[in-house]
């Protein structure tokens, strides 16, 4: 039905219903590791789900229908929304999930395309938002101008800021060039501080315009009021993945040809802010906390069930909260219903979710637990995350920007490390899936008798400190100070981050492996995920080889895959095979010799040349630096490669003196236990037989 | 005049440049005896518009900065000429340079040491081709009132400059595509606590990071593939960057008196309005490039000449106090403060500046002019049409008008005026001793002092310069007539005796013109001289029976110019007779 309409183009009707699109998927991972348990837009900020600011703005704006585009852990989305006031009768909107579980915002868009689902005009938003900026405005103006013109197909809502903000992304600067005339937006770019020195403006731009704004102080919270052909923009274009990147970029490049506009409009009041990284997450709970977004702060109580009256000094606390006597609870926190302070705990600018029991003697400055945490007794918390049901034991000290995950259990006086990471769960590899399971516990990072282990990022390293929660003063600096640059690198958009989520652990890989970028090391990422994942899978099953054999080439046909990127991918899947069944009880060993030995013609097929073979060793390397028993694996892959004639001493020698073997520490540890292998390998390749049987004894 | 009392004096003084006027080439290819600052706009020599712009904003204190050669006629003009002698005050004071050649940069005049020595304070720029309708004094209030807040927020306490920006665009009658136009980058100049009053120009001040005329703007798009590179540092400072390219400058600066050692210690500097100003602009965001140019040591207040020591005269230049530091409603950063924290967005611009560089360096601020058909008038005369548009502009004003530039009679009770003729009040001008044959048609026109207009003329949009002649029956439809020249009638009835005095090297002129049009015309009946939107040189002479459309008539014989020097006595004869 929608697209005839498109076709006739029917004149907009005042009255009609006004929808709205909520992504809830944020399709990144960022806030890992919090989304490997959860949806991001369930997590609480001032102990409300984001999402409910989302559909309360939603609901203040006059939308009648809302459709929550979900990829990830759509039961939870569902399962809260079920039970949510925006499903009972006096909700002011209809609320439909749709399940999408394609790897980005432009899927998830062609998919609504699809379906149908929309009638009109929509507002397009994330499901993090947290915004209280008015709206008629905006949609009054996109309704004007689709009356005067049908190639106006879309508006950005933004809002104007100040050039300092908290909430200001650090590195992912937007440049909007607008013409405030008609408030079209006539050239978009996302600029790089110090990656490109200049921003380059067309031609035509100064030529055309009488005056042009160059906007770079606007928040871009992704609040976007979608036409239909909008929408059909998204279908025509399958490759465009994010909303601002390709689609705006893609449809203001084409619009020589098309004549499509993209038109802006810039709100100077009310607040607005993306909780899409952790600083921003902090910066926001901030803002909610100290009412700048009011009527969205604790004490209106949103949520039927929440009772916060507010204190001197910002404090807002919830009925039956527990306070020992002795204890201060000082500005800018919140307390949440049943939770309990011990006696002379010091309380500053934290939130503290419902259910909680804090220790005795306890500092907490600038942190945010959530529900069901347990803190023990003269335990120091500093910016940190301490998430539901997770417990941090006695005297512990937990240092700014450590995240512990859900269930964690830290023991007594363990110190938690700057930006660690602390989970139980870690992600398996396989999209469709996406598998979450249980990782091992290291008692080096939680103690004994704690639970979980730390989780490592290997994004890139920009990445990293977009995940990072307590970076933000070091942040300020380097803006301002030319002098430190280490935070560039990459050419992705933030979401780019999040459809290479699935494949982290192979991103590391690929920087060590080639020197592919942009598009093509997209492509060649989703190939490495895909023919890893069916290799795995085979060997998992314990096919026959040949059978997997057969479906890596049908993959590599369709994907046009280079053979390297075939020999990376068996390596890859061979490490997980056997890193898998070391988990389920045997000795690296044992489970080299089950994952390969059956499978050799698999490795045959695409290592042959000594070149070959060394790759082929790296990409092992390389994968084993993250897995348990990593370098005993590795030495007996080694061995068992060799054995079986699948490589020889030249191979084993061109990988021991490739520089890339050597690059980092870690690789450097993983491998030596290897050298004696080498080293006889290498020394007497003619007679490798007697050399490998005499290895075989020392086994 | 309503000049009865006198504002009281700002302390500026001002620099009025009377440059050759190349682009109006027609009407000063001898600037011995018409420079451009004499010619006249609506029957009043340029020079008038911003010599009463300055003593209306009480600035008596004016250089005026000429080339030798046009220097005698320059002051000549000024004891003489009616419209210049009627201005209030003390004459301004004519200063040619030696150095100074009919070529020079403007900022090559501000490094000579005699401009140098002659700029004891705080200073105003202009140039002698500016019209305006607003009033100096709020132009003025404006940059006194900003200073110490300049001065605040720039470390070093020095004032910063204000230049002014008008639109080229959406004004019927006047904006021409063809019009001059600058680039200028600003970005808002932080916001007041308290809202300007309304008809303050507060609204329209904003900063200004970058700026470039259009041609500069052309050769930077075709050395980058038809791109306009802008710089991370300047987004990374400010987040609003508005970017105009139908403005244009307005050549009216003012500036603090450490501008004088800025031009003078870099010599490459060409011009004021690219150069000087460009540099400064780009000095407030770009890394190391205030240091480069030296402005450091200019800011701190050495000076690249020792003469200035000597100079009794030099005003040192006071710090300006930051009163906004000493108000008790509004607590004032201390400076050098690190910011705390940064705070929520809705806290607005004006709270968290970012850690300052080592130099700051004092913003130059520009008042850009809204584009709207009520603004006043501001406007920049250096093409012949943009003079015709301008010269009617001023005669559509009503007498009674509120704008300064406005006449008092819009025909002149001297003028004799024959029967039968029709004047369009409302859009004509017509001047002193302008002698009108009967059963003529002027509309939209400008008719200059003594000129003789026979009879059954037809002038449409027409502008006549002093002294012009025009013949029985001659139609001109947006015709500029430089001084003296004449457009002979239909028939030897036209040609009066008092003609007779045109000399020789205006009939040799006469041998050039086109003739064609009179040799086909001659046999029929029908031989009037018919001219549409020519340029009419001075002194020249358009034979009867021509007809020609879009051409430019000068004589282009080299001893037509010569010749030029003879006319001189004539030149100021005559204006002794207008007294």
């Amino acid at each position: 039905m929608a697209p005839k309409a498109r076709k006739t183009g029917e004149p907009l009707e005042a009255e009609e219903t006004l929808q709205a699109v909520i992504i809830a998927d944020s399709y990144e991972d960022r806030f890992l590791p919090f989304t490997l348990e959860r949806p991001r837009c369930l997590l609480t900020l001032a102990n409300m789900p984001l999402i409910e600011y989302t559909c309360e703005w939603l609901a203040s704006v006059g939308v009648e229908e809302v459709f929550v585009c979900s990829g990830n852990h759509t039961d939870q989305v569902e399962t809260y929304l079920n039970n949510s006031r925006w499903t009972k009768d006096t909700s002011p909107f209809s609320v439909e999930v749709v399940r999408s579980t394609e790897p980005s915002v432009g899927d998830a868009m062609r998919d609504l395309d699809q379906k149908g689902l929309m009638k009109g005009d929509f507002i397009c938003i994330y499901g993090d938002v947290i915004a209280n900026i008015p709206f008629d405005a905006a949609l009054k103006a996109h309704r004007a101008r689709r009356e005067k013109s049908k190639n106006a197909i879309m508006t950005m809502v933004l809002r104007e800021a100040g050039d300092y903000h908290r909430t200001k992304d650090q590195h992912h600067r937007r440049c909007f060039v607008i013409d405030p005339e008609t408030d079209r937006c006539i050239h978009y770019e996302q600029v790089r501080p110090r990656t490109s020195p200049r921003l380059n403006i067309p031609e035509e731009v100064l030529k055309d315009h009488v005056e042009i704004d160059m906007r770079e102080d606007l928040i871009d919270c992704g609040i976007d009021i979608y036409t239909l052909d909008a929408l059909a923009q998204w279908s025509d274009s399958f490759d465009w993945k994010l909303p601002r990147q390709d689609f705006v970029h893609g449809v203001l490049q084409d619009f020589e040809t098309f004549g499509r506009t993209i038109h802006t409009h810039i709100i100077s009041e009310g607040y607005a802010a993306r909780v899409n990284t952790l600083r921003a997450f902090d910066a926001a709970t901030q803002d909610v906390v100290s009412r700048w977004a009011f009527p969205y702060c604790p004490d209106t109580n949103i949520l039927g069930d929440q009772s916060y009256q507010l204190q001197k000094g910002n404090v807002y606390k919830e009925d039956g909260v527990v306070l020992a006597r002795s204890s201060t609870v000082s500005h800018g926190s919140v307390l949440g219903k049943a939770t309990s302070i011990g006696e002379g705990s010091v309380i500053t600018n934290s939130v503290i979710g419902r259910r909680c029991v804090i220790g005795r003697r306890v500092e907490i400055e600038n942190a945010y637990i959530w529900d069901d945490a347990r803190v023990g007794d003269d335990t120091v918390i500093e910016t940190a995350v301490i998430a539901n049901e997770a417990s941090v034991g006695k005297k512990c000290h937990v240092k700014r920007g450590a995240l512990v995950s859900y269930g964690v259990r830290i023991a007594n006086g363990v110190t938690v490390e700057e930006n660690t990471r602390i989970t139980r769960f870690k992600r398996k590899r396989g999209y469709d899936n996406d598998e979450v399971c249980q990782g091992v516990t290291d008692s080096k990072v939680v103690g004994e008798g704690g639970e979980g282990f730390r989780l490592e990022l290997d994004e890139d390293e920009e990445d990293m400190h977009e995940a990072m929660l307590a970076g933000t003063q070091e942040m300020n600096i380097t803006t301002d100070g030319d002098d430190i640059s280490d935070f560039e690198s990459g050419d992705e958009e933030d979401e780019y981050a999040h459809s290479r989520e699935p494949t982290s652990r192979s991103g590391s890989f690929t920087s060590i492996a080639s020197d592919e970028s942009g598009e093509t090391k997209r492509d060649h990422a989703k190939f490495h995920r895909e023919a890893s994942d069916s290799i795995f899978d085979g060997l998992q099953r314990e096919q026959d080889p040949d059978h997997i054999q057969l479906e890596l080439q049908a993959q590599r046909l369709t994907e046009n895959a280079e053979d390297n990127q075939i020999r990376r991918a068996v390596a890859v899947a061979f490490s997980r095979r056997i890193a898998n069944l070391i988990e389920g009880g045997r000795t690296a060993k044992e489970a080299v010799a089950t994952a390969i030995l059956p499978n050799q013609r698999l490795i045959k097929a695409c290592v042959k040349e000594a070149s070959e073979q060394a790759e082929f060793l790296l990409f092992l390397q390389t994968d084993s630096v993250h897995r348990a028993q990593g370098s005993k694996v590795l030495l007996h892959v080694a061995f068992v490669l060799a054995g079986e004639d699948m490589v020889d001493g030249d191979g084993l020698e061109m990988w021991w003196e490739d520089p890339r073997s050597v690059a980092t520490e870690e690789l450097k540890k993983v491998r030596a236990e290897t050298k004696p292998v080498v080293d006889q390998m290498a020394g007497e390749s003619e007679d490798d037989d007697e050399d490998e049987e005499e290895d075989d004894d020392d086994e | 005049m309503p000049h009865a009392t006198h504002p009281p004096s700002p302390g500026l003084q001002a620099l009025i440049l009377c440059g050759p006027g190349l682009s109006l080439n027609t009407f000063t290819s001898t600037p011995s005896t018409l420079p451009k600052c004499l010619l006249p706009v609506a029957n009043r020599p340029m020079l008038w518009y911003p010599l009463d712009w300055c003593h209306r904003m009480g600035i008596y204190d004016i250089t005026l900065i000429t080339p030798a050669d046009a220097a005698p006629p320059l002051e000549a003009a000024l004891r003489s000429h009616p419209v210049l002698t009627s201005l209030s005050g003390p004459r301004p004071e004519v200063l040619a340079p030696k150095g100074l050649e009919m070529t020079s940069g403007t900022a090559e005049l501000l490094r000579l040491g005699e401009v140098q020595r002659a700029i004891k304070g705080d200073f105003v720029v202009l140039s002698c081709d500016f019209v305006s309708e607003i009033d100096g004094s709020r132009v003025m209030q404006q940059w006194m009132s900003l200073n110490p807040a300049l001065a605040a927020a720039s470390f070093s306490r020095r004032k910063g400059g204000l230049a002014v920006y008008y639109p080229t665009h959406g004004r019927e009658g006047i904006s021409s595509k063809k019009d001059e136009t600058d680039f200028v980058a600003t970005v808002p100049f932080s916001r007041p606590n308290v809202m300007p009053p309304t008809g303050s120009l507060r609204q329209g001040v904003e900063e200004v990071v970058m700026v470039m005329p259009t041609d500069t703007l052309n050769d930077t798009l075709d050395e980058n593939k038809q791109a306009l590179p802008i710089r991370q540092t300047l987004l990374a400072k400010h987040g609003n960057v508005k970017i105009r390219t139908k403005h244009r400058d307005a050549h009216v600066y003012f500036l603090p008196l450490w501008v004088k050692d800025f031009a003078a210690r870099n010599e490459k500097f060409d011009s004021i309005s690219e150069d000087v100003l460009g540099w400064w602009a780009k000095a407030g965001w770009q890394q190391g490039l205030a240091e480069k140019l030296g402005l450091d040591e200019v800011l701190a207040g050495k000076r690249s000449t020792d003469d200035e020591a000597a100079n009794g005269g030099s005003v040192d230049e006071h710090e300006e106090v930051d009163a906004t530091a000493l108000s008790s409603t509004r607590s004032a950063p201390a400076p050098g403060r690190q910011p705390p924290q940064a705070f929520a967005t809705r806290v607005g611009n004006s709270t968290v500046p970012p850690p300052r560089p080592k130099l700051a360096v004092p913003p130059l601020l520009a008042y850009m002019q809204p584009a709207s058909p009520t603004q006043p008038l501001i406007r920049r005369i250096d093409t012949a049409p943009q003079l015709a548009s301008l010269s009617l502009h001023i005669a559509r004003l009503p007498p009674s008008d509120t704008s300064p530039l406005a006449h008092e009679h819009k025909i002149h009770p001297s003028a004799t005026i024959g029967q039968q003729t029709r004047i369009s009040q409302e859009d004509c001008l017509i001047a002193e001793n302008v002698t009108i044959g009967t059963r003529c048609n002027i509309k939209e026109s400008v008719v200059g002092a003594n000129c003789e207009i026979g009879s059954n003329v037809r002038l449409t949009k027409c502008v006549l310069m002093d002294g012009v002649v025009v013949g029985d029956g001659v139609q001109m439809v947006g015709c500029i007539v430089g001084k003296r020249a004449r457009v002979e009638g239909s028939s030897a009835v036209g040609v009066k005796a008092g003609e007779a005095e045109v000399d020789g090297a205006a009939m040799k002129g006469k041998g050039k013109a086109k003739q064609k049009a009179s040799a086909q015309s001659g046999g029929e009946d029908d031989d009037k001289t018919k001219l549409t939107e020519c340029e009419i040189a001075p002194f020249f002479v358009v034979e009867a029976g021509t007809e020609a459309k879009g051409e430019t008539m000068k004589a282009f014989d080299p001893e037509g110019e010569v010749g030029g020097d003879e006319d001189e006595d004539v030149d100021v004869g005559d204006e002794d007779n207008e007294e």
